[in-house]
């Protein structure tokens, strides 16, 4: 009785076989379709903002503080994930922690909750008259300011706890397929637990940790809504500031392509310093590694995965619980805003479904077929991630206006916005998969008389499929957050949940903001729970 | 009649400094079975992902049944070449099973089709005994169970050859010999053409009707087994498929004087020539005696036989086979008999 | 062998496919003649109320698209070559009159429009005000004392109010106008040494109106600079607060007063039905409502008021909306100088 084979590839990657002629045309009409999508908002915005004047309306200084001030705190924030991602990852795969199946759902939540609703209720709790002070202050009887979230070391807080789970979630992956005889052997030669985290399991999570490191940090530096609210001053408030004061946009898109710069600066030097496989590829073991047994560490360890999904999860939800008043009201809310749910699921489920589709195509042909084509098709996908929601919201609105006015206007271009900033997503996530396969699988379709095509529909779809569902989910929880182009896009009384939660959160209707908030986490949260359950009833 | 035919192929990797296929030209005949025998990297793999489309050659042709497959420009996907393969980890579609694999390259429209095709399944899974195995998944089958599978799956469109990529490798040696004879019980049976690759030569001369040896990327010698074992045409060949030692000798009046006795010179070597005559253990025969021409020096016991190794007065070493049933220790003096049915004679490089 | 899960995915991939067709070749919703488009700058929940009451007596549905005034009329500009909105309703008049001039909007008269006072709407007809705001001093009871308080806004540069005072950024329009209208009636050097003895004074600069008012209520603030319906919104969520209507005094220079206003886009889709809705909102029940639900200043003449003061009540500074629209982006250079958080 053999082991369960996996699909992976032992050894050397021998070179993909040659794809005919027929499907490298096909890549390069891929290559054409993506590039026009993503690029013509990019080079909008460079026509916009590179114009008389407008440099020097904004000085230099100024231009170099807010880089440095955006840089850093999307720095300190990735940092900070990490902390909170590493230890609960590791002590969700690795150890005996009691209830670590459910942790380990858990930590996937903070997704689900946007970061600006994660401000909001940190405001509340933390904010310089909310819960904490009022109640210090009673206790103390001084009225003296204890805590303030507001400002740019809670922006840092914040952004770091409501994207760690794009960092836990990959380490989890990495960590469930290490193969334990390395860390066995490190052991034998010496290496206490500590030893072998350090020497042995780190270096091989490394690719996961930055993977999931990229993928917030990117998320910190365009992020907009939480760090409004939270009165930090960086680039994309500025953008906003400038939109919604001058007169016309030219500071804003000049403000815009120097991000966007920024952001593919990053992208290229993440590709250049560590490569273009940037996730783990599967090493096809079968043995799991036995669980640690933590022994009087249980404790301890437990005290910190409750402080860390506390943080990131009950409280939250908590306070958004108090503050959104009865079920009557609930009821209410949700009989009155209904046709916005509507509108979110329509939207996000379509982008979803398309992103899947398309990221397939495109990881499949960016890791099968030669040429540069190929590599300049993921280059160009991830641009698409890099442009901050509001900055796409603006350069989608002047380009098809201008030019395809019978698309602008429809929902179709809102859709548009969330393929384009979220098909990456999509991209890596089967790209990882792909590579993982053994090739000869390819081999052996082919020389049954089996098309290229073919092979993709028949043999790498289905091995693939459990990927192609966590993609669609999560693309579906980005599309259904997203709010800074949605907030531009939106055809007229087409609101969105996030839309919704924003205008209540300005007009000062915090119940009715919490009340769409819990709304809007459980409608993202439910994918991931049905993906999760399926997966366990081995139905995926 | 001739049914693959590479002509002068030659295949380089990018950012490779030599070619891995150097001027290949080979034939294989309807019904045959081919092995492509030699170390790792010699090419062998290459010739065979050249035959199925998965490398295309920088020159050369390759023609399958008389149609020009590859030359130049011209060249036909690998999907549409009627070639199939096993390879060596098998891989079988993990989602898929016994019978969908075998099936994934049949015709299926239609009620007919479908038919057709369930027939052609249970008929190659009876001629690979896995019949009864058709709703398993591959994970749930032993390994010689998968291999199976694998060949099975490759024969049912009725290719025009089967190409086998060290298909033994995977498996536990004592396997292996189990295998290599069902296998060629079921090629047999399907009569179907089949070039096999290997670094074994044990296997190659068991299974196959013709051998072509490569080493770096060229072909040494392609010859039916006998030949290659016992008139091997290079050095490299002769080492490779069994142990041999080269025995120094000197051409001297019309023979072939060496330190243990007198040759023939059979290919006509002009005199005062440096050669080497290629000896083979089971050529040498021993018998102590006391003196002796060599002294034993070392001994391998390899279950039926012994192989002594020993030493000549001017150093060289020899060996011999001898059947275990006699033990010679070391240090015995012995003298040595050679009787080569074929002298093959090597110039001194 | 085909199973459930993959009869259910397949199902919903064909209904998704089917919907995808349907985003894109159908028509969007405004484009049938008898929605009305809005882009509104005011709060949704003050304008749904009159939204509604219009759709009730005209049968007329309106697709309401709110957000910031400044970040609308950018809207506007970019959709030029195609219109999507009919009707724009700002926050104040100067960013009418900037429209105005760059030819973005459609002139609009009629016997509700001529009742409006001249100095809330425009000469040519393109805008006109709807309801206002008086720029106000609000307070909060518990930190401020009934001496202390404030009656000009030329006192809070005084340093007993260091750190006590807050007001919206120009992301708020009514924040420019009113800086604008201090340059007009002062002189920009002066306007300019205030705004510093602000700044020098702790002044902090938030996002928008709601912020001041919730500060100054719940007391994270003494003082803020605000419009007056948020002294009353305020009031009505049971919080501390009185208000100023300062510079009232004979040497004062008046509390300005914003006019919301409308104004037809040029090109819309639907001009009928835009017209039809300004003359809603300039009717006794448009204005009522306006007035009860935002607490707005009612700008016709016999406009009742209920709580609200009235606009003949208030003396107010002699600026034009075109005026404060020619100072608008001088205004806002000037601040922008000074800080920049403006």
């Amino acid at each position: 009785m053999t082991q369960a084979p996996s699909t992976a590839f032992h050894g050397a990657l021998p070179t993909p076989p040659a794809l005919g002629r027929g499907t490298k045309v096909a890549a390069t009409l891929l290559l054409l379709g993506v590039s026009l999508m993503v690029l013509p908002p990019l080079l909008y915005l460079a026509g916009a903002a590179i114009r008389p004047g407008t440099i020097g309306a904004l000085a230099g200084a100024a231009l170099v503080t807010l880089a440095g001030k955006s840089l850093s705190l999307a720095a300190l924030a990735t940092i900070w994930a990490m902390t909170l991602a590493l230890p609960l990852a590791w002590l969700v795969v690795r150890t005996d922690l009691p209830f670590r199946d459910l942790c380990r759902w858990l930590a996937v939540i903070p997704l689900a909750i946007p970061s600006y609703i994660g401000a909001l209720t940190y405001i509340a709790l933390l904010g310089p008259v909310g819960t904490v002070n009022t109640w210090l202050s009673t206790l103390t009887g001084t009225n003296q300011q204890w805590v303030n979230i507001y400002g740019y070391g809670g922006g840092v807080f914040i952004l770091g706890l409501f994207t760690y789970p794009y960092i836990f979630i990959l380490v989890c992956t990495a960590l469930d397929s290490t193969n334990p005889a390395i860390e066995e052997t490190a052991r034998l030669l010496g290496e206490g637990p500590l030893g072998v985290f350090r020497r042995v399991t780190l270096p091989m999570l490394r690719p996961s940790i930055l993977a999931g490191g990229l993928l917030a940090f990117l998320y910190a530096l365009s992020d907009f809504g939480s760090l409004s609210l939270l009165r930090v001053h960086v680039f994309t408030t500025e953008i906003y500031h400038q939109l919604n004061t001058r007169f016309d946009h030219s500071a804003a898109a000049l403000l815009s392509f120097v991000l966007v710069l920024i952001t593919l600066a990053v992208l290229v030097g993440q590709r250049l310093l560590w490569g273009r496989r940037s996730f783990v590829t599967v090493t096809g073991t079968a043995r799991v590694a036995p669980p640690m047994h933590l022994g009087r560490w249980r404790w301890p360890a437990c005290a910190l995965a409750g402080v860390i999904l506390g943080l990131s999860v009950f409280l939250p939800i908590g306070v958004l619980l108090s503050q959104a008043g009865s079920v009557g009201q609930f009821a209410e809310v949700f009989r009155e805003q209904w046709g916005f749910f509507k509108n979110s699921l329509w939207t996000a489920g379509l982008a979803a479904t398309f992103a899947m589709v398309l990221g397939l195509l495109i990881a499949y042909t960016a890791v099968r077929a030669k040429g540069r084509a190929s590599a300049s098709l993921s280059g160009t996908v991830q641009i698409g991630y890099a442009i901050p929601g509001t900055v796409l919201g603006l350069s989608l609105i002047l380009l098809y206006n201008t030019y395809l006015p019978w698309f602008y206007g429809t929902v179709g271009v809102l859709v548009l916005a969330y393929l384009i900033r979220f098909l990456t997503q999509s991209m890596q996530g089967v790209e990882a998969a792909l590579a993982g396969i053994n090739p000869h699988l390819e081999e052996a379709a082919r020389s049954l008389a089996v098309s290229p095509g073919a092979v993709l529909r028949r043999v790498l779809a289905p091995i693939v499929r459990p990927t192609l569902f966590a993609v669609w989910a999560l693309v579906f929880i980005s599309a259904m957050k997203e709010l800074d182009a949605t907030l531009l896009l939106r055809p007229a009384g087409f609101d969105t949940l996030p839309v919704r939660v924003y205008i209540h959160t300005v007009e000062a209707e915090y119940a009715k903001a919490a009340i769409l908030s819990l709304l809007l986490i459980a409608f993202t949260a439910l994918p991931w729970l049905v993906l999760t359950r399926l997966r366990g009833k081995k139905l995926l | 009649m001739t049914l693959i035919e590479l002509a002068r192929v030659s295949v380089t990797y990018p950012n490779a400094a030599t070619p891995a296929l150097h001027d290949l030209t080979l034939t294989v005949e309807e019904g045959a079975f081919l092995a492509i025998l030699g170390p790792s990297g010699c090419g062998k793999t290459t010739v065979l992902r050249a035959i199925a489309g998965f490398e295309r050659p920088q020159s050369g042709r390759i023609l399958i049944d008389g149609r020009l497959v590859c030359e130049g420009s011209h060249w036909v996907p690998p999907e549409e070449r009627g070639v199939g393969m096993v390879f060596q980890d098998y891989a079988l579609f993990p989602h898929l099973t016994v019978a969908q694999n075998v099936a994934f390259g049949l015709r299926r429209s239609g009620r007919k089709g479908r038919e057709e095709a369930d027939r052609t399944v249970a008929e190659t899974l009876g001629l690979v005994g896995l019949n009864g195995m058709e709703a398993r998944y591959p994970h749930e089958l032993s390994g010689g169970q998968q291999q199976r599978v694998a060949i099975a799956r490759a024969l049912a469109p009725k290719p025009i050859v089967l190409l086998l990529d060290e298909p033994f490798s995977n498996l536990d040696p004592d396997m292996r010999g189990q295998m290599r004879e069902e296998v060629q019980e079921i090629l047999l049976r399907a009569g179907t053409t089949a070039i096999l690759v290997t670094h074994d030569h044990d296997e190659a001369f068991a299974m196959a009707d013709r051998v072509a040896v490569l080493n770096h990327g060229r072909l040494e010698q392609f010859d039916n087994p006998e030949s290659i074992y016992h008139t091997p045409s290079t050095p490299f060949v002769a080492n490779f498929v069994g142990q041999a030692d080269f025995l120094l000798g000197r051409v001297d009046d019309g023979k072939i004087q060496t330190e243990v006795g007198i040759f023939e010179n059979v290919d006509g070597h002009p005199p005062g020539k440096a050669v080497e005559i290629m000896i083979r253990p089971d050529d040498v025969h021993i018998m102590p005696a006391s003196p002796g021409a060599a002294q034993i020096v070392g001994r391998q016991f390899r279950g039926s036989e012994n192989i002594y190794t020993m030493l000549l007065p001017s150093g060289q070493h020899l060996h011999s086979s001898e059947p275990s049933t006699t033990v010679y220790p070391i240090g015995t003096s012995v003298e040595l008999k050679i009787v080569a049915t074929h002298i093959v004679i090597f110039p001194k490089q | 062998m085909i199973s459930g899960i993959t009869i259910i995915i397949r199902t919903a991939a064909a209904l998704l496919i089917v919907s995808m067709a349907g985003t894109v070749l159908l028509p969007p919703a405004d484009a049938a003649s008898d929605r009305l488009v809005i882009y509104s700058g005011r709060k949704e929940k003050a304008f749904k109320p009159v939204v509604e009451a219009f759709t009730k007596q005209t049968g007329i549905q309106v697709d309401l698209k709110g957000g910031k005034t400044s970040g609308l009329a950018n809207e506007i500009r970019m959709e030029k070559a195609n219109p999507r909105g009919d009707l724009f309703i700002s926050t104040e008049g100067g960013i009418m009159e900037v429209l105005a001039g760059e030819g973005l909007l459609a002139p609009y008269l009629s016997p509700v429009t001529k009742a409006v006072p001249e100095v809330f709407k425009s000469t040519t007809g393109t805008w006109t005000g709807i309801s206002g705001r008086a720029r106000i001093i609000l307070y909060n009871k518990n930190l401020v004392a009934e001496k202390d308080i404030p009656r000009s806004v030329l006192e809070l540069t005084d340093p007993k109010w260091k750190g006590k005072l807050a007001i919206a950024g120009t992301r708020e329009r009514t924040t420019l106008a009113w800086v604008s209208a201090l340059v007009a009636v002062k002189g920009e050097a002066f306007t300019r040494d205030y705004i510093k003895g602000l700044l020098a004074n702790g002044l902090k600069i938030l996002a928008d109106n709601t912020e001041i008012w919730q500060g100054v209520g719940r007391g994270e603030f003494a003082v803020g600079l605000t419009n007056s319906p948020n002294y009353y919104l305020a009031k009505k969520m049971g919080l501390p607060v009185g208000v100023v209507y300062p510079d009232q005094g004979p040497q004062g220079f008046g509390t300005p007063i914003n006019a919301n206003a409308v104004a037809i886009i040029k090109g819309a889709k639907n001009p009928d039905a835009a017209r039809k809705f300004i003359d809603f909102l300039l009717s006794l029940d448009g204005q009522h409502i306006l007035v009860t639900a935002d607490y707005e200043i009612p700008l016709l003449p016999e406009g009742d008021s209920g709580e609200v003061l009235p606009a003949r009540s208030i003396k107010q500074p002699p600026v034009t909306e075109q005026h404060l629209a020619v100072l608008a982006e001088p205004t806002l250079k000037l601040l922008t100088a000074l800080s920049p958080d403006w």
